[in-house]
């Protein structure tokens, strides 16, 4: 195994390791969330478990994932080695630390103050320096995947960047846009907030700092799995990518207006005035875009490939395909969920049926079907493609593995619809427990105890996942797996227009996006000083 | 300029014109046009609706709120004001001592450690809580076949003098202490409380030396029958003499097996060895 891939597998197996852990607590939350007493349950513990849970989702996963992703697309697709790999292992080093230095924070109880980044409510500094060195970890990885893009450009001077490699650029400069707003408001604001340096804060602010990265940080999370989808799911089904062209631009939408469209989580709060609101919820329609131009695309690709495959008539080809591969099977388990998820999605950025679900439980079922569904989906359908390349050894069989993505997909609709309804009825958000004796809330507890047992599903699913990887590594080796290989489009791509193989002009949009979108809020928030929160801190 | 940089500054020109035009239209809706039609509606200038719009100008002028004429009705009259605390600490003790032989001893005992299992035992509760629980009958606001006629046979200042007298700490020693549980869910109603039917720890107001409003008596030592009665008297919501509903809120919430199991449990609190006979 070259160092490449073993620095891969090490990113990834932090990302599942973490993923393990926080299956298991999340459980536990729908459980003491649920009419059954729950073990050990009591409302700080509730909340210490919030916080590992998400941090270990929201955080560990996705990051380790993605730079582990990044390393093996750079290489197979750009068919270079990595550069700077000394780097790429300081990067891990430094986030795995960050990782377990925040976690002692947060199992210790001087964190419990969920994932997100809001005061007065302050966690031990620690917590705070822990997650700083995942970032600064990842911020070293963006580095590489630009300097791996740029490499490649002058080795091949005028031919497009494939795809693959495009996309996770694209994701790297996002990552690099996204961080500025959490960074500012951890440099500025929280962490001499956690040092005791300051008294007061101004919440309405670091609420308008985080929002800047709230909404990006989901695209970050998101664009592996449409990298799959475009480059990794038309290949497994036999075919070709239909439009190679409508994959940059999707990539490039996505860096432009998943930016300066986070003030849409604030639509209730009152530091904002509601010209910039609806400013950025017209923009936050055009996220839209994107994700119709996937489906668009990725549907016309599989049709290519069904009808390869014999496929007739309007809907033959669906039934043509080779459902019985785990990339085809999670693509299309993916879309499913991304019709309920995506529809959620558009009731969340329209102001007023925004109005009616904030803060109910309709928010949190809303991200777990969007990114625990259609996106973790995907993380799992990549992992088994790239494991056999990764350990040299072939799946015995499939079956475990399109158990394993039908047990997740039943799992989290299982779980998250009855929670969405929970929500519509008022069900609070972030609540460590509910007194079902109270008759305004009776009803709700069989709700709570389906999603309890949607629960238990996604857990087996997440089991069942750590062991189907595993398995591989204790396979003995037999005949070598095919090489790991990216789908062609349709009609082979010669050359591209220079804007959509590079990020200048993208760059300077999202600048001038930003100010037009944040420059007023932000600006207004430092001219005219709010009324500040007093800082409350965790742990004494 | 050949063809492939005429397309490639196509592009540029294209994709930067329609990413800045939508931005405009953005604003210019945001900004512009929705708060000026909206703003025509309630009665606002273009140029202020575009300030309120901006965040330079308050969206809502600050409006008096009426003022209310309605009259609370509150639970129980008793204040604890400088001046009933300061005379409850120099109540006259021999006055009340007095009085007590003449109107309380026949029900509530000697040195209020009564014998029939239905007069609460006074011995070691505050002034204060004897004090309302008093002035609570006096006003009507609690009510009792024979309490009520014997408290409004008393003036204000014999309610202060007895209250004082009961509540003497050389004279009285308190009936017990905090004796361990075994039964967990006893343990969790008693010490953790069962947040998820809002039921907080009894021994957080009633644990001895602990928080809890002043008038909050201590428990330790009472007779079940007395506590099942009250708790039972809450619950039905009969006894309505509890600040806030307090306890009205906790005992609706309690089943009748934990309301008796936790009178006996109070009951059962043990006094240190030679307490009693100390404040003789």
């Amino acid at each position: 195994m070259n160092s490449a891939r073993r620095l891969a597998l090490a990113n990834f197996w932090v990302a599942f390791a973490a993923f393990g852990i926080a299956a298991v607590l999340g459980v536990w939350q729908m459980w003491a969330r649920s009419p059954w007493q729950a073990p050990l349950h009591t409302p700080s513990n509730y909340f210490l478990s919030v916080t590992a849970h998400g941090v270990s989702m929201a955080y560990v996963l996705s990051t380790f994932f993605i730079m582990g992703f990044g390393y093996v697309v750079a290489e197979t697709a750009l068919k270079r080695p990595v550069p700077g790999i000394r780097w790429g292992w300081i990067a891990f080093w430094m986030a795995t630390a960050g990782v377990l230095i925040a976690d002692l924070a947060i199992f210790s109880g001087n964190a419990s103050v969920l994932y997100t980044f809001y005061p007065p409510m302050t966690a031990s500094v620690w917590f705070y320096i822990g997650l700083v060195l995942v970032v600064a970890g990842s911020w070293i990885w963006c580095v590489q995947m630009l300097v791996a893009m740029a490499q490649w450009k002058r080795a091949n001077p005028g031919q497009p960047v494939p795809l693959a490699m495009f996309a996770t650029v694209a994701n790297a400069v996002l990552w690099l846009w996204t961080t500025v707003g959490v960074a500012a408001e951890l440099l500025f604001q929280i962490i001499p907030m956690a040092l005791g340096l300051v008294e007061t804060i101004d919440v309405g602010l670091s609420r308008t700092l985080f929002s800047w990265t709230l909404h990006a940080i989901v695209y970050f999370w998101l664009i592996p799995a449409y990298i799959a989808f475009y480059t990794m799911a038309p290949q497994a089904a036999g075919g070709r990518l239909f439009s190679d062209t409508m994959g940059r631009l999707s990539f490039v939408l996505f860096l432009i207006y998943s930016l300066p469209v986070g003030l849409h989580h604030l639509f209730m709060d009152p530091e904002h005035a509601a010209g910039f609101k609806f400013l950025q919820s017209f923009l936050t329609i055009l996220v839209t875009v994107p994700t119709l131009l996937t489906v668009f695309t990725i549907s016309a690709s599989m049709e290519i490939a069904g009808r390869m495959r014999g496929g007739k008539g309007w809907f033959g080809w669906i039934r043509a395909l080779p459902w019985e591969r785990p990339m085809v099977l999670a693509t299309g388990l993916s879309f499913f969920m991304l019709w309920f998820g995506g529809g959620g999605g558009l009731i969340n950025m329209s102001y007023g049926m925004n109005a009616m679900v904030h803060n109910t439980s309709w928010v949190t079922a809303h991200f777990h079907l969007i990114y625990g569904g259609t996106v973790v989906l995907m993380y799992f359908a990549i992992a088994y493609e790239v494991w056999p390349a990764l350990t040299g050894r072939r799946f015995a069989s499939n079956k475990p593995l399109r158990q394993q993505l039908w047990w997740w997909t039943i799992g989290m609709m299982v779980m998250t619809l009855p929670w969405h309804y929970l929500g519509l009825e008022g069900q609070w958000r972030r609540v460590a427990q509910f007194d079902y004796s109270d008759p305004h809330i009776a009803e709700w507890g069989p709700w709570v105890l389906v999603s309890l047992a949607g629960g238990v599903l996604l857990l087996l699913s997440a089991l069942r996942f750590i062991v189907n990887l595993l398995s591989l590594h204790w396979r003995a080796p037999g005949e070598a797996p095919p090489p790991l290989e990216f789908a062609r489009p349709a009609h082979e791509v010669t050359q591209v227009p220079a804007v959509l193989n590079g990020f200048s002009l993208w760059n300077l949009l999202v600048l001038i996006l930003m100010a037009a979108a944040y420059g007023f809020p932000i600006g207004h928030a430092l001219v005219e000083r709010a009324p500040a929160a007093i800082v409350h801190r965790m742990g004494g | 300029m050949d063809a492939q940089a005429r397309n490639n500054r196509r592009w540029i020109v294209a994709s930067s014109v329609t990413v800045l035009a939508l931005l405009g239209i953005g604003a210019l809706l945001g900004l512009l046009i929705v708060p000026a039609v909206q703003g025509r509606e309630a009665g606002l200038d273009p140029w202020t609706a575009f300030c309120r719009a901006v965040g330079v100008k308050p969206g809502v002028a600050p409006v008096a709120q009426p003022i209310s004429d309605a009259v609370a009705a509150p639970v129980s009259e008793v204040a604890w004001s400088s001046e009933v605390l300061t005379a409850l600490v120099h109540g006259d003790r021999n006055a009340g001592q007095a009085l007590a032989k003449e109107r309380c001893t026949a029900c509530h005992g000697e040195r209020g450690l009564s014998t029939d299992t239905q007069y609460p035992r006074l011995s070691g509760q505050s002034a204060a809580a004897l004090y309302k629980q008093l002035r609570d009958y006096q006003t009507g606001a609690r009510a009792h076949p024979m309490m009520t006629a014997v408290a409004q046979g008393l003036d204000e200042t014999q309610v202060r003098n007895l209250a004082a007298y009961f509540a003497h700490g050389n004279s009285f020693a308190s009936l017990g202490h905090p004796q361990p549980l075994q039964d967990y869910e006893m343990d969790r109603l008693v010490n953790r409380g069962v947040p998820d039917r809002g039921i907080p720890p009894c021994n957080a107001c009633h644990g001895g030396g602990v928080g809890g409003p002043i008038e909050t008596p201590t428990l330790g030592g009472q007779h079940r029958e007395y506590l099942q009665r009250q708790l039972q008297l809450y619950a039905s919501g009969e006894r309505r003499n509890d600040v806030f509903g307090r306890m009205r809120n906790i005992a609706s919430r309690l089943t009748p097996g934990e309301i008796k199991e936790l009178a006996a449990y109070y009951e059962g609190w043990q006094p240190v060895e030679g307490e009693l006979a100390a404040g003789r």
